[in-house]
């Protein structure tokens, strides 16, 4: 099924000095091409996400994650804390590696995202390599490690690198099974969808494009064995993956999910998305779009239309394929989630790159056939391929906090309220304040509640910090005040716990209030302002 | 030539859906006026006559027009004019308003997309 390097189209033939055994090191490097290229990006993958993985904002979703983790870590009876918010548990639970390695929970929940964009690299390379051979896999694990959307969204504890970790496995391993059925990669498919299911609702389109790889299937005699081969393999595979997503029910919390996710609101019901399509897409389909531009470069775009468009000439079934797991998941994202944003798109588009890396192939080959030449087309494909990747990933290697994100990414994780610019400033403000305190802490929250203070003060389970709401009876004990926005106007009665439609309002009087430091989030966001309250 | 006859409608396709953006009515900038105006619109219908009053400027700011404009829009004619909803003039109209504001977003994107 694979290519040999010397049959992809204006692939140089080996050559160069020699080694002692008569062939040159440029002629083992090219053999092991595969071997190559995976060390190099995983190289530059590492460093690349080292560079930001303590230097962006802390986000808010996942510093909830961040909070979890510690307390599923510590207490046996909350290993499965993570379905409050309708999420698996696999994030959590990965995270307990770097957590008794020493790390934070937030770099803890942060190198789970990064370790599962890495797999996911190796598992495109693996992908592309069965698909178009060995040099498009080393196009497509680099155009993986420069692509703006895997960059930004492994700096932040998301959970759909994982999704698509597990999504990109499963890929390979049914392109595997449909060419040769067996128990093995059955299991280890089983596996990968299980680990899908246990991670978000998202992991399900792993399941549900299954029936798809039987498009590559033979049909030549014994179709009969072969197909009846692949059957049991699948449902092998499903009993698996099933049986890994039940342990959830060993948590009373699998039970309410349906309560959970009724309440949570985050995903548009499949009925209500059908019945609404021209509205969803009206609302979503214009942020996902630039998005999509932006984190995938409109070059890297035209490159999937040129690669799926010589896929679909010259290996339909394998095209309809790709297509399938890259059109079905973006439709989905685009009429089920109930916002556009950015971390959605990462599972969704994983299982392009294939495609791009054919798409760029072909274009060279083109180009060098045209020309007579191979240097200089190889050198324009990937100037044009990856220079508009590489001027985001630099911005943003820069200046995480503040690089401009496309579209809705910009308000949701550097301007707005969940974002997590100034947090740093005011916890360290808090720490230098509260040296030698003996005693908790009582910090009082005003506008969106954030765990970052917490975690950036090394308390995630708020011991030592206790963090209450500026309108409940526990803030007249607080030191410090941390709001996000304006304060509300001061209480004139008690509000009763949990009522979230009563008026909001301080329990601190505002003449107690003496302003530490403010932080004002580019773009003209939101102001977080840190408070010191004198006593009465 | 079929290869490149595919090639050829798999690029003009694929260029049309991602940069030409068919059958959208209205770009990212209005969306993200629309969803502002809905988050202030929900907050101020939770905190209350004081806060919606602050409400319809907000509306105003973001739209550029006045909330009764926006009416026609949304393809619904309520018992009073959105204004006098917000200020809270009578507690009936006050609890039609807190249930109709949170989804304004919706409907305001609904009727632009021709429901």
């Amino acid at each position: 099924m694979s290519t040999s390097v010397a049959n992809v189209p204006g692939v140089p033939r080996p050559g160069g000095p020699a080694t002692a055994d008569g062939r040159s090191w440029r002629t083992i490097a090219i053999e092991h091409i595969d071997l190559v290229c995976v060390a190099i990006f995983a190289l530059v993958y590492i460093a690349t996400r080292l560079a930001v993985l303590w230097r962006f904002p802390p986000y808010f979703d996942e510093t909830f994650y961040a909070h979890e983790a510690p307390i599923a870590l510590h207490q046996p009876g909350q290993r499965f804390i993570s379905l409050i918010d309708d999420k698996g548990p696999l994030l959590i639970w990965l995270s307990f590696i770097p957590q008794k390695l020493g790390f934070a929970p937030l770099t803890s929940v942060r190198l789970v995202a990064q370790a599962a964009g890495l797999w996911t690299m190796v598992m495109v390379g693996l992908t592309t390599r069965l698909i178009a051979g060995r040099v498009a896999a080393a196009v497509a694990m680099g155009l993986f490690v420069v692509t703006p959307l895997w960059l930004v969204f492994t700096a932040i504890g998301f959970d759909e690198p994982l999704v698509a970790a597990a999504a990109t496995s499963a890929l390979y391993l049914q392109l595997r099974l449909a060419d040769r059925p067996n128990l093995r990669d059955a299991t280890l498919l089983g596996l990968a969808l299980g680990a899908g299911l246990l991670t978000k609702e998202s992991g399900k389109l792993a399941v549900i494009l299954l029936p798809v790889s039987l498009l590559l299937v033979s049909w030549e005699r014994p179709w009969i064995k072969r197909l009846a081969t692949w059957v049991g393999c699948a449902a092998l595979a499903l009993v698996i993956g099933y049986a890994l997503y039940s342990v959830e029910r060993l948590s009373p919390l699998y039970y309410e999910l349906g309560e959970i996710r009724r309440s949570l609101g985050q995903y548009t019901p499949v009925s209500t998305a059908l019945s609404h399509i021209g509205s969803i897409y009206q609302q979503n389909w214009p942020g996902y779009r630039v998005e999509l531009d932006h984190y995938l470069t409109p070059t890297l775009i035209l490159a999937f239309a040129v690669g799926a468009g010589v896929l679909l000439a010259r290996r339909t079934r394998m095209a309809l394929v790709l297509l399938a797991w890259t059109v079905i998941p973006l439709a989905s994202v685009v009429f089920i989630a109930s916002r556009p944003l950015g971390h959605y798109l990462v599972p969704a588009v994983t299982p392009a790159f294939p495609v791009m890396a054919v798409g760029l192939l072909e274009t060279y080959g083109f180009l060098s056939r045209r020309s007579g030449r191979t240097r200089w087309p190889a050198v324009v494909v990937a100037v044009v391929a990856v220079v508009p990747s590489l001027w985001f990933d630099v911005q943003f290697i820069a200046k995480p906090a503040t690089t401009k994100l496309p579209a809705y990414d910009d308000r949701e994780l550097i301007t707005d309220a969940a974002a997590g610019g100034g947090w740093k400033q005011i916890s360290e403000v808090i720490r230098q304040r509260t040296v030698g305190a003996h005693g908790p802490v009582t910090i009082a929250y005003s506008g969106i509640i954030t765990f970052a203070v917490s975690l950036l003060l090394g308390d995630p389970e708020q011991i030592r910090y206790p963090y209450v709401s500026i309108a409940s009876p526990a803030a007249t004990a607080a030191s410090f005040v941390t709001a996000t926005g304006a304060l509300p106007p001061a209480c004139t009665a008690t509000p009763p716990p949990n009522d979230i439609a009563f008026p909001p309002c301080s329990m601190i009087p505002p003449s107690r209030l003496r302003r530490l430091t403010s932080y004002q989030r580019p773009r003209g966001g939101v102001v977080v302002t840190l408070y010191a309250v004198s006593p009465p | 030539m079929r290869t490149s006859w595919i090639v050829a409608a798999s690029v003009v396709v694929v260029a049309v859906v991602m940069f030409v953006g068919p059958f959208e009515r209205f770009g990212v900038g209005d969306l993200n006026r629309i969803r502002q105006a809905e988050a202030v619109l929900t907050a101020g219908c939770v905190r209350g006559e004081r806060q919606a009053n602050a409400s319809v400027e907000t509306l105003v700011r973001y739209f550029g027009r006045d909330p009764d404009q926006l009416l026609p829009l949304v393809g619904a004619t309520p018992p009073s004019s959105m204004r006098d909803q917000l200020t809270g003039l009578e507690p009936s109209l006050r609890e039609g308003a807190c249930v109709r504001y949170p989804a304004l977003g919706t409907q305001v994107s609904e009727a632009l997309a021709g429901r």
